[in-house]
């Protein structure tokens, strides 16, 4: 096959948060052929972005030999030029939330005058075309599901008709009768002679679509599998995920966490008809209803956007509750003070970050929020407060350069670590269990520290905790609950006792399939 | 006051507020806030009363004026979209550094006089009872506002380089990452917005109070920021908006006799738009208000390549 693309000696740096110089692009060379499939594989910060956004902005060095020309491409519009289209990960950069979907895909807007029912016939015949399911282009983006607008940035690159397809982590928010269009979609390109690079985290499906795969790790490559070893993967899918696994993270991976049987204890928290409203002010939660007990992991699975983030912050009183209850030990908390809700012993790890950590302060400080009014009068007791958090940085391997170094300037994973470690290391009141919430507790963490969280939940598990934990990793659902509730559109739609739950059971349920046996998503996403 | 001379003293005063807010949702619309339309404003009053006086020629000063407002306009681009300065402090800046040049500039011609612009009465239009002689016999300038409404809303609504342009008000990365010039689009909504500022103050001196006296505009130049948010970047709402707070001008001279405190009256555009912000917030959701009217989602934010 001839090759199209070939990206030489490329580096590429940042300066870093913490004002170091990091090498993101390393001395890479990536070539891509004519008519193939090839993923690109690391961990996070590996440097898989970096790396194709340099077909859109020039590296620090290296070159771009296009179709046997060198090339420079200075910006996304000599991109465009060049027949590259790309897919961005980002999508609040690349989409206009107030926008419709007509509106945003500037490429259909020629000549002088705006026809926005010409764009939207193009856009009707477009979803057609790519058999990319329903889409509605007078439909203004904040109103649509993280699946529905990875498609319209599918499409949007597309559209352009490009003969080399970027797509970086196309499938994150979409549900595996989705991703199967997809897959169906790019093997169809693939026909067509257009070559498709497509950067994920799922190693299965990454087996699965790929011609070629190149895993980078630490912004160098570490290998590229050819066609020989990547059709091997393919018989053993299971073998070839752990073999990727361990090309990005450089050492064997523990896909085998320490679970212990334990007995129930008491119910912890119990909801009644929950209903909550999301920022719009739609009901996204409706009526659920639900127990946690301690020593139990309840885990809520779920596609992104179908009212998780909803239940949980009405739990902790982030946001109002309409309707219904919430019970903690039996008493009713519902939109009582936060402060109140949490001196009971809820501890809540949010999904973002941002909103659990106060970034232009130090790490001792971001670890102290929580325990301020332990000590009683006016002033904080600062000797106690430091040797906590030295030891909280101590047990929770927090790697920072000191405790008052800003958290700004630590990694995302540290990060993460700095919450967690508060969170789970606040005391319930005597004689009661701590209720754990955790969202999406490892979202864009790596491979080490996502195992590092996982085992601490488990850990509080054994220690008695209540844990409730949602997350849109099928993964982390199905190694961590002794229960699985499915969220689909503001309701439960099924509970499974972990032991009998199966990843397709579960697949079918997010994708709100409801009593149905179908062999869809029988390839398992394995995630790193 | 007879009716006809209250609705044609309206029509004048509007005028004065509708151009330069017209410039202002140009520029907002593309992400950049320009808080130095007072500065713009006056500047562009005194230089075009000094460019009649000096050429005689009233539609010379009319293009002066729009040229000082394009330049001053042009120190604020270049600022917050080349050096991602702090838009606030480069506007207030703009308004500061504007009022002093206006005194510069006007410094010769205070107490001087020149032929103001004259009416052009519309054929047929004009001779409509009322509405004839506060609308259609006018000078030139009041009929491009006319024009201008319209011109705007079709620029921003229905053509491809309004959609560009509202796209890179919202979320410039999002049009870059199409292939769009962001930085050229910002430009020319500043500058372009800077000679409506240009031409509103223009308007002042050469059309409406023919003299220069300094500091005539008197702040107004502020209102037309609040008249842009009370708009809500929308040039139709604009004309209706620019038109009530003329209205509120002109009754501060009416209502001088009748008791009513003429600084209450003075008050009222800046209340009004405190009444129109709450009412917003009120009628609805907070967040809902945000996704849907609301100033443009990168107004202030500085574009960075990613």
């Amino acid at each position: 096959m001839v090759t199209v693309l070939k990206m030489q000696n490329i580096c590429k740096s940042f300066v870093g948060e913490g004002g170091g110089e990091i090498r993101a692009n390393d001395n890479i060379t990536f070539t891509l052929k004519r008519g193939e499939v090839h993923a690109l594989l690391g961990e996070n910060g590996a440097g898989k972005s970096t790396l194709v956004m340099n077909l859109c902005r020039e590296p620090d060095s290296g070159t771009v030999i296009l179709n046997g020309e060198k090339v420079e491409l200075h910006s996304p519009r000599d991109a465009l030029k060049h027949g590259i289209g790309i897919a961005y990960q980002d999508l609040s950069r690349t989409l206009v939330e107030r926008h419709t979907i007509a509106e945003n895909i500037l490429s259909l807007a020629t000549g002088f005058l705006l026809s926005p029912s010409a764009i939207e016939e193009a856009i009707r015949e477009a979803l057609v075309e790519y058999d990319l399911g329903e889409l509605d282009p007078q439909m203004s983006i904040w109103k649509l599901s993280g699946g529905e607008k990875q498609r319209v940035e599918i499409l949007k690159a597309l559209i352009t008709n490009p003969d080399i397809l970027i797509l970086d982590e196309p499938t994150s928010m979409q549900t595996p009768l989705e991703v199967e269009r997809l897959f169906s979609l790019i093997e169809t390109l693939k026909a067509q002679g257009k070559s498709v690079v497509i950067i994920t985290h799922h190693l299965g499906e990454a087996i699965r679509i790929s011609n070629r795969i190149t895993v980078l790790r630490g912004g160098k490559v570490v290998d590229t599998l050819d066609e020989v070893r990547v059709e091997a993967m393919k018989k053993e899918p299971e073998k070839g995920a752990r073999e990727l696994a361990q090309l990005m993270v450089g050492r064997e991976v523990l896909y085998d966490l320490e679970r212990k049987g334990l007995q129930e204890g008491p119910i912890v928290l119990a909801t009644q008809d929950l209903r909550v409203n999301n920022d719009m002010g739609v009901q996204v939660v409706n009526s659920v209803s639900f127990k946690v007990r301690g020593n139990q992991i309840l885990g809520i699975a779920g596609v992104a956007g179908n009212g998780q983030r909803e239940l949980v912050e009405s739990i902790v009183h982030w946001r109002e509750a309409t309707g219904g209850n919430i019970h903690l030990h039996g008493e009713v908390i519902t939109n009582k003070p936060i402060k109140e809700i949490r001196d009971r012993g809820v501890s809540f790890v949010p999904e973002n970050r941002k909103k659990a950590l106060i970034l232009n302060m130090s790490v001792r400080a971001n670890l102290m929020i929580s325990y301020y009014a332990d000590t009683p009068g006016l002033f904080v007791d600062r000797e106690a407060m430091i040797k906590k958090t030295d030891g909280l940085i101590k047990r929770f391997s927090i790697e920072t350069p000191s405790p008052l170094a800003p958290v700004r300037s630590l990694s995302g994973g540290n990060r993460q670590k700095v919450v967690v470690a508060r969170e789970l290391s606040r005391q319930p009141p005597k004689g009661e269990q701590l209720l754990l919430i955790a969202e999406n507790p490892t979202f864009g963490l790596d491979v080490a520290t996502t195992q590092f969280v996982r085992q601490e939940l488990l850990k509080m598990r054994t220690a008695g905790a209540a844990v409730l934990l949602v997350s849109s990793d099928l993964t982390e659902i199905m190694t961590l609950s002794d229960m699985i509730a499915v969220m689909y559109k503001g309701k439960i739609i099924g509970v499974l006792d972990a032991s009998s739950a199966t990843r397709e059971s579960v697949g079918l349920l997010m994708g709100g399939v409801v009593g149905e046996t179908s062999n869809v998503g029988e390839d398992e996403l394995i995630e790193a | 006051m007879s009716i006809v001379l209250i609705g044609s003293s309206i029509v004048t005063a509007a005028t004065f507020f509708l151009i330069p807010t017209l410039g202002e949702i140009l520029t907002e619309r593309s992400g950049i806030l320009n808080l130095g339309v007072e500065g713009m404003v006056i500047s562009s009053a005194a230089a075009a009363f000094a460019v009649t006086y000096l050429t005689g020629n009233a539609m010379i000063g009319v293009l002066a004026g729009m040229a000082v407002g394009g330049i001053l306009a042009l120190i604020h681009a270049i600022l917050s979209i080349t050096f991602n300065r702090n838009q606030v402090v480069s506007g207030i800046s703009l308004t500061v550094f504007g009022t002093g040049l206006s005194g510069l500039l006007g410094r010769d011609f205070v107490g001087r006089t020149i032929a103001a612009l004259q009416p052009i009465p519309i054929l047929g239009l004009s001779d409509i009872p009322f509405f004839g002689p506060v609308f259609f016999n006018k000078d030139i300038l009041v009929y491009a506002s006319f024009i201008l409404v319209p011109v705007l809303w079709f620029i921003l609504f229905r053509t491809r380089i309004g959609i560009v342009i509202r796209t890179v008000g919202e979320n410039p990365a999002a049009a870059y990452t199409q292939g769009i010039n962001v930085i050229l689009v910002r430009y020319l909504c500043v500058i372009l917005g800077g000679m409506l500022c240009g031409l509103g103050g223009a308007y002042m001196t050469v059309a409406w109070m023919p003299a220069w006296t300094e500091g005539m505009t008197g702040g107004r130049g502020w209102i037309v920021i609040a008249l842009t948010v009370v708009a809500l970047w929308h040039p139709i709402t604009a004309f209706l908006g620019a038109y009530l707070f003329g209205m509120f001008h002109v009754l501060q001279f009416s209502f001088q006799l009748s008791g009513i405190p003429v600084a209450f009256i003075n008050m009222l555009p800046y209340l009004s738009t405190i009444a129109f912000l709450l009412a917003w917030g009120i009628l609805l959701n907070k967040q809902k208000v945000k996704r849907i009217i609301g100033a443009p989602s990168a107004l202030c934010v500085p574009f960075e390549k990613g």
